[in-house]
């Protein structure tokens, strides 16, 4: 292969390059016109990729610091205070109670405290508890034959009336010494 | 505007007028609990023990129909709370074993099984008041031709003495 071949194939790569160049130079100009925008006004358009407004951003930062210029700082700012006025006049005042509620509460409240008071004393009534059996003092010899007696006929009535009077007598004084004592 | 005013200015007048009911039951809440309600026991043993003794004073005067009435009231008063049920059972089979005789003697057989029956009705023990009231049905069953009746009525109340007698003998 002779030497000028090697010169004019590599001049046909440089051509060739040169070429691309012009042609990735026309696709990419919308890009570049869109960055410069972007750099110029901080926000970008739907023409510029993903990529592009991250490097926008960070030349923006580079130059700046990311500070934000006066003007638009004044417009976030009256921005977000028109947001808290919004959102303000959204909320719901504190509404105030009126008067007859209070009066209502209280009345209630008397009334349930009455209700309390009344059930507790209604079941705290005297309602003694169940006494066990106690029952009657047993009975005598004298007493017993006597009951036994009218098992025999009517004739032996007027022994056991006898009898059990003075049973019956000491069954009520048993029983008014165990209540006397209560 | 105004009729919700009007209507809530009428529920606060009857909030209030609650209120102060309750506060007037709170306060005679402490005297309710000293309210009379019923004899006490011991008033009730007591009357008990006067009915049974005029019963006594008129039976033994011959006046029937104040020994019945005595009787009546006494067996048909009801104990009030605080009086054991068994001692309130002992003083009304007695009254009622005593009006059943009382009526029975007075020719009014119906009402002496009424009362005997209402006496056992109380309850049947293993003691003399119940005893006494077997024999004295057994004796109105007899007098009404129901021997089986009337025996087994008798035999019930012998079982029944005849423990009594052993605990008064192992007393003695």
């Amino acid at each position: 292969m002779s030497e000028d071949d090697g010169r004019s194939g590599g001049d046909v790569d440089a051509d060739a390059r040169s070429a691309d160049a012009d042609a990735l130079d026309a696709d990419e100009l919308a890009e570049a016109e869109a960055l410069a925008r972007a750099l110029e006004r901080g926000s970008g358009g739907d023409e510029l990729p993903e990529d592009a407004l991250e490097a926008a951003a960070l030349i923006r930062y580079s130059l700046d610091g990311g500070e934000l210029p006066r003007d638009r700082e004044d417009a976030i700012l009256a921005e977000v205070l028109q947001g808290a006025q919004r959102a303000a006049e959204r909320r719901p005042a504190p509404s105030r109670r009126p008067w007859w509620m209070a009066i209502f509460g209280l009345g209630f409240a008397g009334a349930a405290a009455a209700a309390v008071v009344a059930i507790l004393i209604w079941r705290g009534l005297p309602t003694a508890p169940a006494i066990p059996e106690n029952g009657a003092p047993a009975p005598g010899l004298e007493v017993v034959r006597a009951s036994m007696g009218r098992l025999e006929g009517a004739d032996h009535d007027e022994a056991f009336d006898a009898a059990m009077r003075g049973y019956r007598a000491g069954v009520y004084d048993a029983l008014s010494e165990r209540y006397d004592a209560r | 505007m105004r009729r919700l005013r009007s209507l809530a200015l009428r529920a606060a007048r009857l909030a209030l007028s609650g209120g102060l009911l309750g506060l007037g039951l709170l306060l005679l809440a402490p005297f309710a609990s000293c309210a009379p309600s019923g004899p006490s026991p011991r008033e009730y043993v007591a009357e008990a023990r006067r009915a049974s003794g005029e019963a006594e004073a008129a039976a033994a005067r011959g006046d029937r129909d104040a020994q019945i009435a005595a009787l009546t009231a006494l067996a048909g008063e009801e104990p009030p709370p605080g009086v054991a049920l068994d001692d309130a059972r002992v003083i009304r089979q007695d009254a009622y074993e005593r009006l059943a005789r009382a009526r029975h003697a007075a020719g009014d057989a119906e009402g002496a099984r009424r009362a005997v029956e209402a006496g056992l009705a109380l309850g049947e023990r293993d003691d003399l008041f119940t005893a006494n009231l077997l024999t004295t049905r057994g004796r109105l069953r007899e007098a009404a031709g129901e021997d089986r009746d009337a025996a087994a009525d008798y035999h019930r109340a012998l079982t029944i003495h005849e423990a009594l007698l052993e605990a008064a003998l192992g007393e003695r």
